[in-house]
């Protein structure tokens, strides 16, 4: 048997430094992949997303009437079961009437999840409400904000999920606490446009990716109700 | 040449053999067999042969079995080491493929990037498109408007985010008439908003999105019109 020769130390030197470039280009490429891979997902969330959402909003102004109530987290859109051509006979025609039984009032919420991250959901009212309570008039927030707690703690409402893990968005004139709705005017009565600002966010590597995003749409079909034109001096 | 069944010294297929054959013993009887089947001598000892060799080639695994090889064939053969160009080419070839790899991946993440510039820049024209349609009609003056990149303001006159900050755009509001093919002599006022949102990229302006919409002027704000 043959007797087999030992490293020296330079080639030992060499092979170590070699070994060394060549793990240390491996682990970068793959911490490169890593990280696009994460910075891909994040960016395909976004545009999926952001592309959903500006569409169902579109959508659901395009068939509103007008917005009942705005809040920065929290908005109402009414959306009348019933054609224009029902209208024109004051606040006691079908088509004025706010039908809670007819999936008439929409309301749109940034709601904050457990691991701190935020939801769009769009809540409705079940179909299962009482004759009785289905008929309001009201141009006042605070009255719609009550009426959404209400039906929410008797269970009537139904929740609808847009999107998850949205993020506040990062302005450019500092950071906001939460994502938020925005709107050309609080006057509900006057107010034509409803949208919402939000962010995406990826942590990867302790590195936080953001995309930022503003939605907006036009009420195509802006009518104000008559209860506008009865609080009018 | 002798034909086929018959031989020169005599007819083969004589049931009583020749004394002379007869003594030859049990392989002569299977000669004259097989010469009844092969009967040329030519042919005959050709046969003979590669019966012989069939015979060898067929027991030829047990001949080997039988027979071990000497111990310096069964050892293993001495391990060649790599040659430095064949760890060189190696290197080569994992380093281009490591390239081409990240170059697919960093073509994606371009790809990508584009596409939420586009969705962004798309969000940016709507949200312009949307002022002017949310914008009583009376207000609405045609003209053009620029913003410059970095600039761009929200319909509340606040600044879009930072995911937007190396975009521009580009408003240009015209007084039209929309027709209708299907209804002569159908023409409803109102103001062609033409909205282009830009950025820069490698020193040049680059269109992102261009969007149209139509403003009508409706008939409430006809009939409410002075």
């Amino acid at each position: 048997m043959k007797t087999r020769r030992a490293f020296t130390m330079i080639e030992v030197i060499v092979a170590t430094m070699i070994t060394t470039v060549v793990g240390g280009s491996v682990a970068a490429l793959v911490q490169g992949f890593v990280s696009a891979m994460a910075l891909q997902n994040q960016r395909s969330e976004a545009i999926v997303r952001s592309a959903g959402m500006q569409s169902h909003l579109g959508l659901l102004l395009l068939k509103s009437r007008m917005s009942l109530a705005l809040a920065p987290q929290r908005v109402l859109l009414w959306l009348p079961a019933e054609t224009l051509a029902q209208s024109g006979s004051g606040s006691d025609s079908a088509f004025d009437r706010i039908d809670l039984a007819s999936d008439e009032l929409h309301w749109l919420e940034f709601v904050q999840e457990a691991d701190s991250t935020w939801s769009l959901i769009e809540w409705t009212v079940k179909a299962d409400m009482a004759a009785g309570e289905t008929t309001v008039f009201s141009v006042d927030g605070e009255f719609w904000d009550s009426l959404f707690v209400e039906l929410q703690d008797a269970g009537k409402l139904r929740r609808s999920p847009l999107a998850f893990g949205l993020a506040a968005p990062e302005s450019a004139t500092g950071s906001t606490p939460k994502p938020r709705f925005v709107w050309q005017t609080s006057d509900c009565c006057q107010n034509r446009s409803v949208g919402a600002e939000f962010g995406f966010i990826a942590s990867d590597a302790g590195e936080v990716l953001r995309s930022d995003v503003r939605i907006e749409s036009a009420l195509a079909f802006f009518d104000r109700h008559p209860i506008c034109s009865e609080d009018e001096p | 040449m002798a034909r086929l069944g018959v031989e020169q010294d005599g007819d083969i297929r004589s049931p009583t053999p020749k004394q002379s054959d007869s003594r030859r013993g049990p392989s002569s009887e299977l000669d004259n067999f097989l010469k009844f089947f092969v009967p040329n001598n030519t042919e005959y000892v050709a046969f003979r042969a590669f019966s012989f060799a069939s015979l060898i080639i067929a027991i030829h695994p047990l001949y080997m079995e039988k027979v071990p090889e000497p111990v310096e064939k069964m050892a293993m053969p001495a391990r060649r080491a790599m040659t430095l160009i064949e760890c060189m080419v190696a290197l080569v070839i994992v380093v281009a493929s490591a390239s081409m790899m990240a170059m697919v991946v960093q073509g994606g993440l371009s790809a990508q990037e584009d596409a939420l510039s586009l969705t962004l820049a798309g969000t940016a024209a709507e949200s312009r498109i949307t002022e002017y349609l949310a914008t009583p009609y009376e207000t609405i003056s045609a003209g053009t408007t620029n913003e410059a990149v970095g600039q761009i303001k929200t319909p509340t006159d606040e600044s879009f985010s930072r995911a937007y900050a190396n975009m521009g755009r580009q408003t240009v509001v015209t007084a039209s008439a929309l027709t209708v093919p299907d209804f002569p002599g159908l023409s409803i006022a109102g103001y062609l908003i033409d909205v282009t949102v830009f950025d820069q990229w490698q020193g040049q302006t680059r269109k992102l999105v261009a969007l149209q919409r139509f403003r009508p002027r409706t008939i409430e704000e006809t009939e409410l019109a002075p």
